[in-house]
C-alpha cells in the first residue's frame, strides 16, 4: 500500500492544472448552426440600440470588435457585420458535451462558465499521460465531436494555467513549466492579474508598476499603504505565481436569475405582470433543468432614471415553479410604493437554492401547476422554446 | 353514592376510559369521569366531545347514585394503590376513596354540566375482535395525519352483508382490509384515525371472542366486552379508491416478509432528509439501495423469486415499512409496473393490500 502511494506520489506532475476555454463559444456554435457565417465578422447579442456584444467571432475581432462592446459602436467600427441574437438553448446543449468531453478525461472538472472550466489532472496522467498530452487529447476531442476549437494553458496553478490559455488563443495551447513561472508572469501587464481592475491598475501605474514583474519587485509595505493588507498580500502572492486555490469539482449555482432590458420603457401594470409572467418561467425553467429549488424570490425593477428598486421574499416550502414565483413576485409588485411607474429593466432572481432531490408522487392529485409546469419543459425540449407557452404570453406585443 | 370494588379491575377501567378524556381543559367537565353506581355494576363515562368511552365494571354498590370525578387524578391514584380493596364514597360535592391505611379526598367537578351520551344505534355489524384489531392496526397506518385534509385523516369502513372494508390513505398510500362480518344492511362512514385506534387497542390482546360496531348518521359506537367507544364521523367524500386500485401487474417478487422488511428498515437508515430507496428488482431478487450526500449510504441485495422485466423503482422507506409490517404471513408479494406507478404490496392471502406510491428520482442533471 505504502509503496503503490509512493510511486503515485512520484509520478505527479509539476504541472497538473488545465484551463481549457472554447473559442469565442456563442459565435461559434452560430456558425455551426448556419454555416453560410463562416469567415464573417458575426456578433451575437442584439443589435438594438441599447444591446451589447456578447460574442464575436474572430473575423470581427480583428475588426476591433469585443464582448461587452455597446453593439451601436460595434456596428459604426463594422458596419457588415451578421448580429444573431442569443440562442441559450444551443449554448448549453453544447456546453453539456463539451464537459463531458472534460469529465472523460477526469473527474476534477471545476466549471466557470459555459464554455471553459479548470482540470486538475494529477490523477489523469496515470492513465493519459503527462498534462500537455491530456491538453491536446481535449483539443482534438472538442475538435472531432463538437467541430469548436478550444485553447488550453497548463501550468501549476490556476492562475498560470488561465494567463497562459489567454496567450494560447486562439485555437492553441501553452504549457507553463513550473521552473518558467517567473519568466512567463512577470512580462504581462499588471491587470493581467485577478484583483487587478481599472481602479487598481491605474493606482500602480501611478507608482510606475505596469507588469506583474514590477509589481513582483515592489515592497510589500509600499503597496500595502496604497492598497491595503490584504489586497496587496494577496497581489504579491500571485505575482510571485503563487495560487492555492484548488480545482473544486462542482461549485452549486448560488442563484438563478433573468432580467430583460426592453426596447422602451413600460408603464402598463398588464404588460408589466406579463414580462414578470415571462420572466418567471425562464427562471423556473433553469431551476428544474438544474435540479434546483429556491427559497427566496426578488424582483428587480430599474426606473428610466437608473435607479434599481428590488423586493425580496423568503418561503418556507422552495420551489422550482414558476406559478409559484410569480404568485410572490405578483405580490412584491404590487406591494410598491407610489402609482403608475415606468420600467426601463425588470429582473426575477431565485436565490436561497436547495436541492430539488426525489419527489413523492402523489395517488390522489391535487395540485397540477408542477405537472403542467414539467410538461411544458418536455414540449419544449422536443419542439423548442416557445413551442408551448402559458396562455397569457402568447400574444406578448412585439415578440 | 358508595362502592366498593377491586383495586385491579378499578385501576384497569380507569386506564381504559381515560383515553377518551379531553387533554384541552377548556370545559372543566370534559376532564372528567362520570361514575354512575346502580344495581351490581359502576358505569365510567367520559368524552371529549369527538370519542366518548363508557365501560361497565361489577361493584358492590352499598349506595346508588352518580358523581363527576376528575379523571386523570382518580386514575394516577388507584394506580398507585397496593392490590386491596378500594372504597368509594361520594357526598355532594367531595369524594373519598380509601385503600389500606390511605385515605384521599377529591372534589367533585359538575356532573350536571357533563354531556348526555347517545346510546348506540343504527346498522349493527358483528365482528371476530381480533381480526378487527389486526386490521385496524393494519390500515390505521396509512390515515394521513395532517389535519389541513380532514377526510384523509379518517379511516373508511364499507359495511355490505359480505363483510366489512376498511380502507385509509394519506394520498402516496393506500391500505384496504376486508373482513368477513355480519351485518343487517349495508353502510358506510369515515372514523377518525384516533378513535378507531382507540377501538382496535380496546379489542386486541386476549380472545375478546365477537365485537360489534354501530353505524348510525353521523357517529359509529364499537363495542368489546364491557367497553363501548363512540366516535363522531367525519363529514364528506372519501377518495373513489376502488378506482385507485391497479388490476394485477406483470412484474412480481416474492420474498421473505421478515428478510426484506429487515433490509429495507437497514438500508432504510441511510435514505435522511426524505431520500428514498431505490429497489432494483431482477432475476436474482431486488437490491436495496440508499444514499445521502451528507451521510453516506447503503446496498444491500435480497434474494427473492422475481419473475418479470428487470425495473427500478424508489419508495419512501416508512411506507415500505408500514406495509410490509402490515402484512400477514412469512412471505410477502410486491408487484411493480414502473418507477411512477403504485407498488402494491399482498401478505398471505388476498384479504389486505397494501399501496405505495414511488418517489419520483432527480433527473439526471445535463
Amino acid at each position: 500500500m505504502v509503496s503503490k502511494l509512493r510511486a503515485t506520489t512520484a509520478q505527479r506532475p509539476a504541472e497538473p492544472i488545465l484551463h481549457v476555454d472554447l473559442d469565442a463559444f456563442y459565435a461559434s456554435v452560430e456558425v455551426l448552426k448556419d454555416p453560410s457565417l463562416a469567415g464573417k465578422p458575426v456578433v451575437v447579442g442584439s443589435s438594438g440600440g441599447r444591446g451589447v456584444v456578447m460574442s464575436a467571432s474572430y473575423e470581427a475581432r480583428a475588426r476591433g470588435l469585443h464582448s461587452a462592446m455597446p453593439s451601436v459602436r460595434a456596428r459604426r467600427l463594422c458596419p457588415d457585420a451578421v448580429f444573431v441574437p442569443p440562442d441559450f438553448d444551443s449554448y448549453r446543449a453544447y456546453s453539456n458535451r463539451f464537459r463531458e468531453i472534460l469529465l472523460s478525461v477526469t473527474p476534477v472538472v471545476e466549471p466557470l462558465a459555459l464554455d471553459e472550466a479548470f482540470l486538475d489532472v494529477t490523477g489523469a496522467v496515470l492513465l493519459f499521460g503527462e498534462p500537455a498530452r491530456i491538453a491536446q487529447r481535449v483539443r482534438s476531442l472538442v475538435r472531432s465531436e463538437l467541430s469548436l476549437t478550444a485553447s488550453v494553458g497548463g501550468g501549476p496553478n490556476k492562475l498560470i494555467a488561465k494567463l497562459a490559455s489567454v496567450e494560447a488563443k486562439p485555437d492553441g495551447m501553452l504549457m507553463v513549466p513550473a521552473e518558467g513561472v517567473l519568466q512567463f508572469l512577470h512580462p504581462l501587464p499588471a491587470e493581467a492579474l485577478w484583483g487587478i481592475g481599472e481602479k487598481t491598475a491605474a493606482t500602480l501605474a501611478r507608482l510606475g508598476i505596469r507588469t506583474v514583474g514590477e509589481l513582483a519587485r515592489t515592497p510589500a509595505g509600499i503597496l500595502e499603504r496604497v492598497l491595503g493588507e490584504a489586497h496587496a498580500g494577496g497581489l504579491l502572492a500571485l505575482a510571485a505565481g503563487d495560487d492555492l486555490r484548488p480545482v473544486v469539482p462542482f461549485e452549486p449555482p448560488k442563484s438563478v436569475s433573468h432580467e430583460e432590458t426592453y426596447p422602451r420603457d413600460l408603464d402598463d401594470p398588464d404588460e408589466i405582470l406579463r414580462e414578470i409572467l415571462s420572466l418567471c418561467h425562464r427562471v423556473a425553467e433553469r431551476l428544474r433543468a438544474d435540479g434546483f429549488r429556491a427559497r427566496t424570490v426578488t424582483l428587480k425593477l430599474r426606473l428610466p432614471s437608473f435607479s434599481t428598486l428590488t423586493r425580496s421574499r423568503t418561503v418556507a416550502t422552495p420551489t422550482d415553479l414558476a406559478a409559484d414565483l410569480f404568485r410572490i413576485t405578483r405580490e412584491l409588485f404590487a406591494a410598491l410604493p407610489g402609482g403608475r411607474r415606468r420600467f426601463r429593466l425588470l429582473g426575477v432572481a431565485a436565490t436561497g437554492l436547495v436541492p430539488a432531490g426525489s419527489e413523492q408522487v402523489a395517488l390522489v392529485k391535487e395540485g397540477t401547476w408542477g405537472e403542467a409546469e414539467r410538461a411544458l419543459d418536455r414540449v419544449q425540449r422536443r419542439f423548442g422554446r416557445g413551442a408551448a407557452v402559458p396562455a397569457s404570453l402568447l400574444r406578448r406585443p412585439g415578440r | 353514592m358508595k362502592f366498593k370494588c377491586d383495586r385491579d379491575a378499578l385501576s384497569d377501567a380507569l386506564q381504559t376510559v381515560q383515553r377518551a378524556v379531553s387533554s384541552r381543559p377548556g370545559i372543566p367537565a370534559l376532564t372528567g369521569v362520570l361514575m354512575n353506581a346502580s344495581g351490581e355494576e359502576l358505569v365510567l363515562a367520559t368524552t371529549d366531545l369527538e370519542v366518548s368511552a363508557r365501560l361497565r365494571l361489577p361493584v358492590q354498590v352499598q349506595e346508588e347514585g352518580v358523581t363527576l370525578i376528575p379523571a386523570r387524578l382518580l386514575a394516577d391514584m388507584v394506580k398507585s394503590f397496593d392490590q386491596a380493596p378500594v372504597e368509594f364514597e361520594a357526598q355532594s360535592n367531595q369524594a373519598r376513596i380509601v385503600c389500606n391505611n390511605y385515605e384521599g379526598t377529591v372534589r367533585c367537578l359538575p356532573a350536571e354540566d357533563f354531556p348526555a351520551l347517545q346510546d348506540p344505534g343504527g346498522t349493527r355489524v358483528t365482528v371476530d375482535a381480533t381480526a378487527l384489531a389486526e386490521g385496524i392496526a393494519q390500515v390505521a397506518r396509512a390515515a394521513s395525519r395532517d389535519e389541513a385534509r380532514p377526510i384523509l385523516t379518517g379511516v373508511l369502513l364499507e359495511i355490505n352483508r359480505e363483510g366489512l372494508t376498511m380502507v385509509a390513505t394519506d394520498s402516496y398510500r393506500l391500505a384496504v382490509r376486508e373482513l368477513t362480518a355480519s351485518a343487517e344492511g349495508e353502510a358506510k362512514a369515515l372514523v377518525p384515525e384516533r378513535a378507531l385506534g382507540e377501538a382496535g387497542r380496546a379489542a386486541g390482546g386476549d380472545d375478546k371472542g365477537q365485537a360489534e360496531l354501530f353505524v348510525d348518521q353521523g357517529q359509529v359506537a364499537f363495542r368489546s366486552g364491557a367497553l363501548t367507544l363512540t366516535s363522531r364521523l367525519i363529514e364528506g367524500e372519501f377518495p373513489n379508491y376502488r378506482q385507485l386500485l391497479p388490476e394485477h401487474y406483470e412484474n412480481k417478487l416474492t420474498a421473505s416478509r421478515q428478510q426484506l422488511l429487515d433490509a429495507v428498515r437497514r438500508v432504510g437508515l441511510m435514505a435522511r432528509e426524505s431520500s428514498p430507496v431505490k429497489m432494483e428488482f431482477n432475476a436474482l431478487g431486488v437490491r436495496l439501495s440508499s444514499s445521502s450526500p451528507d451521510f453516506g449510504g447503503a446496498i444491500e441485495s435480497v434474494e427473492a423469486q422475481y419473475e418479470g422485466e428487470e425495473m427500478t423503482a424508489a419508495f419512501n422507506p416508512g411506507y415500505l415499512v408500514d406495509g410490509l409490517t402490515a402484512a400477514v404471513g412469512e412471505r410477502v408479494e410486491i408487484e411493480v409496473r414502473d418507477g411512477l406507478k403504485p407498488a402494491v404490496i399482498r401478505g398471505k392471502g388476498e384479504s389486505y393490500v397494501y399501496l405505495v406510491m414511488p418517489v419520483r428520482l432527480p433527473a439526471p442533471v445535463g
